[in-house]
C-alpha cells in the first residue's frame, strides 16, 4: 500500500518542543527595547503637534480676549480720553501761568520755591496716575487726579495775584516817588 | 475571532503594546514550532522567532488582509529561519549545471507503514540544500515561486532540489524498513 505523503502534513504538525518558560517577559523586554528609536521619531512629531496646538490655543485665546474684552477697552478709552482732555488743559494752563509767573518776577528765590512745590505735585500725579493705569474705574482717583491738578493751578494763579498786588503797591510807590 | 485578531492588528500598528503581546501570545508556539524545524537549537529558535515577531510589528502597516495573518507571519518567522541558517553558512545555490531534465513524474506516494514522525526523522538526514526545500514543500505547503522566493533562488533550482531531496529520502526510508527486517 502507498500514501501520498504530502497528504500526511496537510493538518500541520508540531515539533514535540516547549518554549522556554521566561520568554514572554524576554519579548516583552524586546519589544520594549525596539521602541525607542520609533518613539523618538514620534517624540519629534509630538513635539510638533503640541507646539501647533499649543500656538492654536494661544491664538484663539487671543482673539476671544480681545473679543471679550473689546467693550470695557472702549468703555474704558472714552473714560481715559475725557481724562486726557482735562489734563491737557490744566497742563496748558498750568504752563501758561507758570511762564507769566516767572515774567512778573526777578526773585529766583521765590521761583525756585514755587518750581519745587510744582515738581512734588507732579510727582504725587504720576504716582496717582499709576494708581488710576491700575483701577481706571475709581472714581475717587480720577477726583485726585483732577485735585492735583487744580491745586497746581490755583497755587500758580494765587502767587500771581499775590505779585501782581505786591506790584500795584511798587507802582504807587513809583509814582508817588515821580 | 477574526475581528479579534484584526482589532490587535490595527492595536499593534499604534504600537499598543498589550495588543502585540496578545498578537504574540496567540501566535507564538505555533511559530515556535515553525522555527524549530529549521533551527535545531531551541535557545536560538526562540530568539530567531522573537526576532520575527518583532520584524512583523515593524512592518505590520504591510500587511494585507487578502492573506490570513498567519500565513503572514508564517513567512515572516520562515524568512527570519531562513537568514538565521544563512548567516551559519548555509550553501542553497547549486552550483552544478543541471546537465539534463530528467522526466520524473512527482511521485510522493510511499508506503503506508511509514509514519509522519519517521519522514520528519529522515528529512534531517538529507544534505542542507535538499533538506530546506523539502521542509518548505512538505512540511510548509509552499510553492515552487514561494520557495524561490524566500530562499531566492531560481525556481529550475528549487525544482531539481526538492526532485533530489525526495529521491534521497525514498532511499533512506528504504534502507531503513529493511535493515528493520521487512
Amino acid at each position: 500500500m502507498e500514501q501520498d505523503i504530502r497528504k500526511l502534513f496537510e493538518t500541520g504538525f508540531d515539533a514535540d518542543k516547549k518554549l522556554p518558560v521566561s520568554h514572554r517577559d524576554e519579548f516583552q523586554q524586546k519589544l520594549k527595547a525596539s521602541k525607542p528609536k520609533r518613539k523618538q521619531k514620534q517624540g519629534f512629531r509630538n513635539v510638533f503637534k503640541y507646539a501647533a496646538a499649543i500656538l492654536i490655543l494661544v491664538t484663539l485665546g487671543y482673539f476671544s480676549f480681545n473679543t471679550l474684552t473689546n467693550e470695557p477697552i472702549i468703555k474704558e478709552s472714552v473714560l481715559e480720553l475725557q481724562l486726557k482732555e482735562v489734563e491737557q488743559q490744566y497742563l496748558e494752563n498750568i504752563e501758561k501761568e507758570w511762564q507769566n509767573f516767572k515774567t512778573l518776577t526777578n526773585d529766583a528765590k521765590l521761583v525756585e520755591r514755587y518750581e519745587k512745590e510744582l515738581n512734588e505735585l507732579n510727582d504725587d500725579y504720576q504716582i496717582i496716575s499709576a494708581q488710576f493705569k491700575a483701577d481706571s474705574h475709581n472714581i475717587s482717583i480720577v477726583e485726585n487726579l483732577v485735585n492735583n491738578l487744580q491745586r497746581r493751578l490755583q497755587l500758580l494763579k494765587d502767587i500771581q495775584k499775590h505779585i501782581k498786588l505786591l506790584n500795584q503797591e511798587n507802582g504807587h510807590y513809583e509814582t508817588i516817588q515821580i | 475571532m477574526k475581528t479579534n485578531i484584526e482589532n490587535l492588528i490595527s492595536g499593534s500598528i499604534k504600537n499598543d503594546e498589550k495588543c502585540q503581546m496578545q498578537l504574540y501570545d496567540t501566535y507564538c508556539n505555533a511559530m515556535f514550532h515553525i522555527v524549530c524545524r529549521y533551527v535545531k537549537n531551541d535557545e536560538d529558535a526562540k530568539d530567531v522567532m522573537q526576532e520575527g515577531f518583532l520584524k512583523a510589528f515593524m512592518n505590520l502597516q504591510n500587511y494585507k488582509a487578502k492573506f490570513s495573518f498567519g500565513a503572514w507571519l508564517k513567512r515572516i518567522i520562515i524568512n527570519q529561519s531562513i537568514d538565521y541558517l544563512k548567516k551559519r553558512k548555509l550553501e542553497l545555490v547549486n552550483t552544478e549545471v543541471e546537465e539534463l531534465q530528467i522526466i520524473d513524474t512527482e511521485n510522493w506516494n510511499f508506503s503506508t507503514e511509514i509514519t509522519r514522525e519517521q519522514i520528519v526523522e529522515n528529512v534531517e538526514q538529507l544534505s542542507d540544500k535538499y533538506k530546506i526545500v523539502v521542509k518548505l514543500y512538505l512540511f510548509e505547503g509552499y510553492d515552487h515561486e514561494e520557495i524561490s522566493q524566500i530562499l531566492d533562488i531560481p525556481i529550475k533550482t528549487s525544482r531539481t532540489h526538492l526532485r533530489r531531496g525526495r529521491i534521497k529520502l525514498q532511499e533512506l526510508l528504504k534502507d531503513k524498513r529493511y535493515g528493520t527486517g521487512y
